[in-house]
Order: structure tokens, then sequence, then C-alpha cells
């Protein structure tokens, strides 16, 4: 199949193109660094199929980053049939930079000028004809994100493709013109592919170059002892480069015809960086920004209004029965949207949601069941094991939805990469560059592919210690822990606030990755923070059909992992459950007697530091079960509870107080927990962070080991996980509990400071008298 | 016990077994050790294929 490769720089749009023509949904990051490795898809509408390979952007072939020893490799050895060069028209000058080193290669090379509906917008215009003659390559017009120029693009290059093309270079009227030359026909007498390539590659002694050709390299230091160059000595990687875009300058400069012809502008995105990535201000407002997202999720009491203005109830308006439920089917989707207070988006969709569709749907599946005929212990299994099991874990569908959908808009927008610029200034000084702050967001969605994007992190010790924090940035499987906790808390015990909570658990697992990366750099990852240079793409506005389709793709892997390993899950909890260890089944009631119990009360006194163990009694082994069938995915924490809750409440013998365990509601499972074991606010709270911070889900772990590379390493982070919740749990529950134990904490973490600082210092000391 | 409790055992193994022979066949292939499933949307896998 003929291959075409896309190159070009970071955030130049090689990925939006890539999707456009190939249909795929491939993650569109507005931030640099995203795609870290090639991607294959295939368009379909030329003549015969054409295979296309997005390659990670890159500034030049020069071998300084994975992503450019990635695309060189890719180009030089997999020899596709034609190079699409995107070229961000609106910074055409530094985009032609690798044009230029593109063009040397032996392919054939088409310039897609992407983004021309931003440069038109401007009033700005490019000459492509112009440019298409100065380049000698075809040059087309395209606009990636609104899908224009794109079948012109690939009919021109499938028609180019077809002809051979030999490099050429736009340094050969410069002084290194004759040596470039000479090399070049000592490359082709020893049939090296791409000559002319490899030739300058060599003169700017390239690294990899140098040691693929070392004979050729004897030439060049001739040549370069010979000719010293007055500028830059007997650096001719700096003169090659200055020469580069001297050409460029001299050549292409002309082509782009700017509206103003002011040398800078100030444009909308400076103005609002000028506000978001405030010195003083940035971090502030990055924190309230967070907070408004967590807000407009999780708030039951949007903008306080119910507070503020005292509005009224559903009762004081006379609108429910006399046993508290609506009075009519209306009333019923007015009690979604109020009731005394306003509900926030995210809780509005919630509600309708659970009460509405999914509730009512599994309440009437769980009738017909019952009313089956079947035997008890099948019914029990369909019941309570399945549809209570998966129901509490898809009743979070939706806040994980919006929330990712207001994470989605932040990152689309532009302004997810002023954060990591914001933050490296913070970060740097526990010894991260802002660099390492991408990966830990992207850990908000999902562990796994964040740890595989720390591979843009060039220091193995920054990557290690990145790769170690990313699981303190909840990823969305811990969200039903966190909502269902949380919304227990305040249901059962009627303290706080859901989004409140929700917002500072978040903010404590950011807390304890910053502390957490300062021991370690402190300590046994100690280094030098590498430098941050980033570039910052421009605002936009979020694409609709591209926020949709993200989203859809989210909850198709939310369903279908509910349906396969939750529903694993469930399964096999209720069969331990009910089951002793001689395979007799047990009813209910008997629950304490079966061989979950059994295991789960071995290790239930390893928790009660944190306030969830030996001190619940009877019952409380099951939050030790919920945490273990967490490993598996964290989701069945919550379907955990879910296909307890009713074992619990008939062997309780509980009230249930408008309780309706059977209703498969994640936040009612957890009040039944609450009821069965008499667990106290600081032990949930406690619970919620040992799970934010515990070893993460397998797939995470097993991706951790292969990123670390470090037999070593890789059991030190499992360790650091077990040992960081241990505290932070610890420390959760013996201060919630116990006021005046912070103050034990504080000289504990004191003395663990004074004893790395002394540490510290002599290692200076005997490296200085070394 | 009747048909539909033994129809009820036979897809309960079948969803447990098909779940841990998944898992351990992803693992053997060498594919991405992640279960999100979404590979076309992962920037990260290299194996990434189209829809």
């Amino acid at each position: 199949m003929i291959k075409f490769a896309l190159a070009g720089n970071p955030n130049c749009g090689k990925t939006t193109l890539f999707n456009s023509l190939t249909g795929s949904t491939a993650h569109v990051g507005n931030w640099p660094g995203v795609t870290v490795d090639k991607r294959e898809g295939t368009y379909k509408k030329c003549a015969k199929p054409v295979s296309v390979v997005d390659l990670p952007g890159i500034y030049s072939l020069s071998p300084y980053t994975d992503e450019e020893v990635i695309a060189r490799g890719y180009l030089l050895n997999e020899k596709p049939d034609c190079v699409i060069n995107v070229v961000d028209v609106t910074n055409l000058e530094r985009n032609l930079y690798l044009t230029t080193q593109l063009l040397e290669l032996d392919v054939p090379v088409v310039v897609a000028l992407n983004m021309m509906d931003a440069l038109t917008k401007n009033g700005d215009e490019i000459e492509d004809k112009k440019l298409e003659k100065a380049l000698g390559v075809p040059v087309v017009r395209i606009s990636a994100l609104k899908g224009e120029g794109l079948a012109e693009l690939m009919n021109r290059a499938y028609e180019y493709c077809s002809r051979p093309r030999t490099g050429s270079t736009v340094l050969s009227h410069t002084e290194l013109s004759h040596l470039i030359k000479d090399v070049t026909i000592a490359l082709k007498g020893q049939n090296v592919p791409n000559p002319l390539f490899h030739a300058v590659k060599l003169v700017e002694k390239d690294e990899l170059e140098t040691k693929e050709h070392p004979s050729l390299l004897a030439m060049v230091e001739e040549f370069q002892q010979a000719h010293p160059h007055s500028a830059f000595g007997s650096d001719y990687e700096a003169l090659v480069a200055d020469a580069r875009y001297r050409y460029i300058a001299d050549n292409f400069k002309s082509a782009l015809k700017r509206k103003s012809q002011q040398k800078f502008q100030t444009t909308a995105s400076d103005r609002a960086d000028k506000v978001l990535t405030h010195k003083i201000w940035g971090i502030p407002i990055f924190l309230v920004i967070l907070f408004a997202v967590f807000h407009l999720t999780f708030s039951e009491n949007f903008l306080y209004l119910g507070s503020i203005f005292n509005l009224p109830t559903l009762e004081t308006l006379g609108l429910l029965d006399s046993e508290g439920e609506p009075i009519s089917y209306g009333v019923r989707w007015l009690a979604c949207l109020y009731d005394g207070v306003v509900y926030s988006p995210g809780v509005i969709i919630n509600n309708i949601w659970n009460d509405m569709l999914v509730g009512e749907a599994l309440g009437a599946l769980q009738g017909v069941v019952e009313n089956s005929g079947m035997e008890d212990w099948a019914i029990g299994l369909i019941n309570s094991g399945i549809i209570d099991g998966l129901g509490s874990v898809l009743s979070f569908l939706p806040p994980i939805l919006v929330l990712f959908l207001f994470f989605s808009i932040l990152e689309d927008s532009g302004y997810m990469a002023r954060i990591a610029f914001i933050l490296d200034r913070v970060f740097r000084r526990f010894g991260l560059s802002g660099r390492a702050f991408m990966p830990m967001i992207m850990g908000f969605g999902c562990s796994v592919p964040a740890m595989i994007n720390t591979r843009t992190l060039a220091d193995e010790k920054e990557r290690t210690a990145t790769i170690r924090v990313i699981p303190f940035f909840s990823c969305g499987a811990k969200l039903p822990i966190l909502t269902a906790v949380a919304g227990a808390i305040v249901a059962f015990f009627g303290i706080g606030n859901a989004d409140l909570i929700t917002y500072g658990m978040y903010l404590l697992g950011i807390v304890t990755a910053i502390v957490s990366v300062l021991l370690m750099r402190s300590t046994s990852l100690k280094g030098e923070t590498p430098p941050f240079i980033m570039e910052l793409p421009a605002y936009h506005a979020p694409q609709f059909k591209n926020l949709m389709l993200h989203l859809w793709d989210k909850t198709k892997h939310f369903v279908k992992k509910a349906f396969t390993i939750i529903l694993a899950s469930t399964i096999v909890i209720w069969v331990l459950t009910h089951f002793t260890f001689n395979w007799q089944l047990l009813a209910d009631e008997d629950v304490n007697q079966s061989i979950l119990a059994g295991i789960s009360s071995l290790v239930q006194p390893l928790f009660t530091p944190m306030g969830f163990g030996s001190q619940l009694g009877a019952y409380g082994w099951v939050f030790g079960v919920a945490v273990v069938a967490g490993l598996i995915a964290k989701e069945n924490v919550i379907a955990t509870f879910g296909t307890l809750a009713l074992c619990l409440v008939k062997v309780a013998g509980l009230e249930l107080g408008g309780l309706d365990v059977s209703a498969a509601d994640g936040v009612d499972a957890v009040q039944a927990m609450i009821l069965a074991t008499g667990i106290s606010v600081p032990a949930l709270i406690s619970f919620i962070a040992f799970n934010m911070t515990t070893i993460p889900c397998f797939a995470a772990v097993g991706t951790a080991g292969a990123e670390l590379q470090s037999k070593k390493r890789y059991h030190m982070t499992l360790l650091f996980w077990l040992a960081a919740s241990y505290v932070v749990a610890t420390a959760v529950y013996t201060v919630g509990t116990w006021w005046w134990s912070c103050f034990i904490w504080l000289a504990v973490a004191a003395a663990v400071t004074a004893v790395i600082v002394l540490r510290n210092k002599k290692a200076v000391k005997r490296e200085v008298y070394a | 016990m009747g048909a539909a409790e033994i129809i009820l055992i036979v897809c309960c193994v079948a969803v447990v077994a098909g779940a841990i022979a998944a898992a351990v066949i992803r693992r053997r292939k060498g594919g991405c050790s992640c279960d999100c499933a979404s590979c076309a949307a992962c920037s990260a896998c290299s194996k990434a294929k189209k829809k």
C-alpha cells in the first residue's frame, strides 16, 4: 500500500489532519508532546487506498529528543512514498526550517499550508504559487480543522508520489556547498540512500551520522581546520542553522502578506495570557477555574442560590405527597432540577439519569427477576450481585462525562498548556519542570496514557518521579469513589457540600504529589531540574465535534469496562460472599460466614490506623474487600458496596430510613455501609484518601513496570504507593478524629525534613572536599 | 435447579473466564497493557488502529 507520512512542527495540525483523513479519533491535545509515537490510518478516497502515518511533532531532524529520533528513523528507514509537510502558515518562518531539511531527502515532498482559516481571519494572505516555485515542490492550502483543501492535498500527493525526486538543499550558495557536495559524492559511492541529507548532517557533526560514517568525519574535520568561519568558528551546526534561516528570510518571507505591517502585534491570545499567566494571579485564577469545574459538576447548591435567596422547597410549595414523594410525573422532573436549591448542570444530568432513566429501568428489571420464579440464590445473584453492583457504577456515568467534558474544554482551548507554564515556576522548586505537569493532567483521565506520555521527559529521574505521582491525580475511574462517598457524607451526616469535599480531595492529591516529589527529588531521585521550553499554542474555541467524539469514546470505554471487568468482578464478589469454604450456599444474612468475610477479616486490622479496620466491628471487612477489588478496576470499589449493600442491610437488621438499596445507587450503597459499620466521617475521608493514593489498577501498575524499565525502581514504586497511601490516610483519619494530632504530624514532618536537609548538606560538603 | 439457573451459571462462568482470558491474551500479544479499549483515541499507543 502507498504510504504517506505527515511531518511538521508540534501543534501545526498533523493529528487533526490525520483524524480528518482517516476517520480516526486520535487524541488532539492543544499542547506540544501529545503524540509520542507514530500512528497509522488509511485514506480511501484516492484511486487506491493510502496508508497515512502521523509522526510526532518535531522542530528539526536532529536527534535531540525521542520524537525527533522516531520521526527521523521512520523517514529514513521506512521510506514513505511521500512526505506531507504540514506547515502552520501563521508561523511560516519557523515551520519552514524543518521543510528545508525534509527537502534534502530523496523522497517526494508536498507542503500543506495548514490553518488557512486562521490566516484569512487575520486578514493576511499567502502567495502559495510563489512559495511553490521557490521550494520546487507542490504547495497546497488546507484547513485541517474545517476540512478544507484535504481532497486536493491528497490528490496532488498521490499524483506526485509516483515521480522520483532527488533531494535539494538551500545551502548550495553557502561556504559549505563544496564540502557538502564532496561528502554527498562520497556517500553516493558507498550507495548510501538519501546521500544529500546524510552529507549535510555529517557536516553538522550530527551524533547519529558520525557514528554511522566515521570515515567521512575525517573529511569534514580537515575542511573545518582549513576553513574556520569568522562568526561560528568550527561550529558548523550553528552555521548551517543560520544559513537555513537566512535563506528562509530572503526567499520565503515575502510570500506572506500581513494585513498589519506592525512587526509585533498583540493578539487576543497575548491579551488573555497577560491575565491568565500572571506572575501572581496565574495560580489563584487556575484554582478558581478548577473549583468552578467541580462546582458545575457536583454542586447541589448551584452558585449557592438556595442559601442566598432562601428558596422554598418542593414540600413548602405543596408539590410532595404525605410520603414525601412528588405528586406528579412533571414534579418528578422538576425535582431533578430544584428542591429549595438549584442543582448544578452535572447534578441535574445525574438526577435525570439515575432517577428518571436508569433507576427506573433497573428497578423494573429487578421486579421482573423477582417475579420470574427462579430460585432465591439466582434472584440474589442477578439482583444484588449483577444489577446492584453494575448499577452502582453506571450511576456515575454522568458526572464522569461532565467532568471529562470540562477538562476537554480546558485542554482544547489551549489553557492546559498555560497551566504547565504557570506551574513550572512552582514545580521547579520541588524538582520538576512544568513539562512533567502535562502527563499529570492526563492522569485526571486515565493513568495509563499519562504514564506513557512521560516519554516526553528526557531526564530519567524526573520521569520516574512523575510516574510515581501520576496516580495521585485521581483518574476517571476513581471518580465514583469520590462522588459516592462525598454524596453519602452529605446525605447521611448532613455536613459539607459534595463539590467542596470532591474539590478538597483533588487538591489533597495534588498536595500529596508535590510533597512526594519534594521528598523524592531531595533523596533517592536527586538531580537537576531540566529546563522547560514550550511553544504556547494560540487560544481557540474547542471544536464541538471533537468534544462530542471524545465524550462518545469515553462513554463506550466506560460501558465496555462495566460490562466486562466490573461485571466479572461483581459476580466473583457475590459468589465469594454467598458460599462458605466448604462451598455451602449462604443466605444474605449469613454473609459473615462467607469465604470473602473469612479472608478479609484476617487483613481487616491492617486498615485500623486509617479508621476503616477493626474498629468497624463485624462488618468492617467490607472496606478491605472494596480496596482489594479496586486493584482490578477502581470502579470496583463502589461496585463492591453495591453488591454487598443488601446483604449488610439485611444482616444488620437496619432501618433503611429512606434508603432503597435495591435502586442500585452508589450513594445509597455507601450509606448502607455507614449504617452497617458505624464508620465515622474522618474514616470515610481517609478511605477516599487511601484509594486515591494507593496502588492504582493493574493496568496502570503494568504500564509503570513497562515504562520504568528497571525492576528495582518498579518495586520501589509499588512500595512508595503503599507507604504514601498508608501515611496520608492515617494522617487524615487521626487529624480528623483527634485534631491535636496535627501537632504530632507536624513534628514528624519537621524531623524528616531536618534529616533530609542535614544529609544533603553533608553530601554537598563531601563533594566539595572530594 | 431449572434451565434458567443453569443458563445463568454458564453465562456467569463465561463472563468471568472471558475477562480473565482477554487480559491474558492482551498481555501475551504484547499490546498495550491498558484496558481502555480506545486505541484510536490514545496518543501513546504505537499500535493504534483506525476504528
